[in-house]
């Protein structure tokens, strides 16, 4: 297990500098064995060092690209396959480990339908950051037909906090989850047009 | 009549009585002029020199016909409109399988569209399922159980997915997809598909909420407004405060 300060959604990459000696053990034995590890959001506490409190649902990752520097720590890219929920933590040596279910999606179809309503709220919250100065993903948003896929996929792009994602990440339905995107997106966008007016 | 108006006619038709290819067609001619009556004299025709059987019937139409599955360009809106699909001989898994249902219907055959989620399917009377994005080719429960799985990875398959359904959830399917792929190149196209969509009788509450609310991110702040104010009254506690907030929303950016 990885506990981390940000949130990984299933379908989604996220690139990850090892330092941290028990971490390099982690990587070393994924490596060895193709084995996926696990990412969870840290409640409290920091992600160095240990004895953190963490959030009870994660994400299962698995490694796509691997770089080893000669002092020893790793440059990896990983990706996000499917979220999972912690059942009991195991000990913190060599690394933390846990025992983990694999929580399945939900499929509704209805779910669909919030699609296009995401995918257009999220590139005028995304044009909006940039008319602020930030920078932002260039390409253009297209979040498929799927709902699971296309919920985890907006969720990851959505530039919210990590107590929202992690919100998003507890979800059991890609409907539901899509609902509350088009509220936090909804809510962004009015936070952003107001700032932009004020200027 | 103009084609808006005559599609919300057509559908409000009983189910077993709903023209789906002339429906189909009126989705096509919001884009571009569609002679219906041309079009669907060609269907007679199609069906007119087709085996008739389900499985030489798929056959004939996805292998010797060449009507076969848009791989390079699945979000082409020409993939949604049954002319442009009868034309070029391209199209998505719902479009084939309108086509497949239609020329079957005129033979006589008794065919039925199968909504699994990511990929439509045509089921026939012998219990046998039809997959005319992929050639036609004939599946068991266990085949579209596995197609299901390769596009949908984590999701667990429900039996149910195979189900039946009629003309109108086909529609509102096929429009669903042109917003789908029209939402981010081409809103004018989205907004007229959205507006189809909501003339469907039967629409769930939640995709009436979410056509309604597409149309006030796409601009049209005053027709949102409205809808969104009909349904918070058909919606409870925290849904129906939300979309009544929705709607004070659009209608303060409308004047």
């Amino acid at each position: 297990m990885f506990p981390l300060g940000s949130v990984l959604f299933p379908h989604a990459l996220l690139p990850l500098h090892v330092f941290e000696d028990r971490y390099r053990a982690l990587v070393e034995r994924c490596l060895a064995d193709d084995m996926a590890f696990g990412v969870v959001l840290i409640e409290r506490g920091s992600e160095v060092g240990g004895g953190d409190v963490r959030f009870p649902v994660g994400t299962l990752a698995r490694i796509v690209q691997a770089g080893r520097f000669e002092d020893g720590r790793y440059a990896l890219v990983t990706a996000g396959v499917q979220r999972c929920r912690i059942r009991e933590w195991l000990t913190d040596d060599p690394f933390p480990r846990a025992h983990v279910e694999v929580l399945t999606e939900n499929a509704d179809p209805e779910g669909a339908v919030l699609i296009p309503e995401v995918t257009l709220l999220l590139r005028r919250v995304m044009a909006l950051h940039a008319q602020l100065g930030a920078t932002v993903p260039s390409e253009e948003i297209d979040l498929g037909g799927d709902p699971v896929r296309a919920s985890f996929q907006a969720a990851a792009l959505a530039p919210i906090g990590p107590l929202d994602a992690q919100g998003l990440l507890e979800l059991d339905d890609a409907g539901a989850r899509l609902a509350r995107l088009v509220e936090l997106l909804a809510d962004a966008a009015s936070v952003l047009d107001f700032r932009l007016s004020g200027d | 009549m103009d084609p808006t108006e005559r599609f919300a006619d057509r559908v409000r038709a009983p189910e077993r009585d709903l023209p789906l290819a002339e429906a189909a067609l009126l989705i096509a001619a919001h884009d571009h002029p569609v002679d219906v009556a041309a079009e669907l004299a060609a269907l007679d025709e199609l069906a007119h020199d087709a085996p008739r059987t389900p499985e030489r019937l798929a056959r004939h139409l996805f292998t010797d016909l060449g009507f076969v599955g848009n791989e390079v360009d699945y979000a082409d809106p020409r993939n949604s409109y049954l002319d442009e699909v009868m034309r070029r001989r391209l199209g998505i898994p719902i479009t084939l399988s309108v086509l497949m249902l239609e020329v079957g219907h005129r033979m006589g055959l008794t065919l039925e569209g199968v909504g699994m989620p990511g990929h439509f399917l045509v089921r026939a009377d012998d219990g046998a399922f039809y997959d005319p994005f992929h050639g036609g080719l004939r599946l068991d429960e266990d085949g579209c159980r596995l197609i299901f799985e390769a596009t949908r990875g984590a999701v667990p398959f429900l039996p149910e997915y195979l189900a039946p359904v009629g003309p109108r959830a086909i529609l509102a399917r096929m429009l669903a997809n042109l917003v789908q792929s029209s939402v981010g190149r081409d809103p004018g196209t989205a907004v007229w598909a959205t507006r189809l969509g909501l003339c469907i009788p039967g629409l769930s509450i939640v995709e009436r909420r979410a056509g309604a609310s597409l149309l006030g991110r796409l601009g049209r702040f005053a027709e949102a407004a409205n809808a969104l104010d009909a349904l918070s009254g058909e919606l409870e506690g925290d849904a129906a405060q939300r979309a009544a907030q929705d709607a004070a929303g659009f209608r303060a950016r409308a004047n």
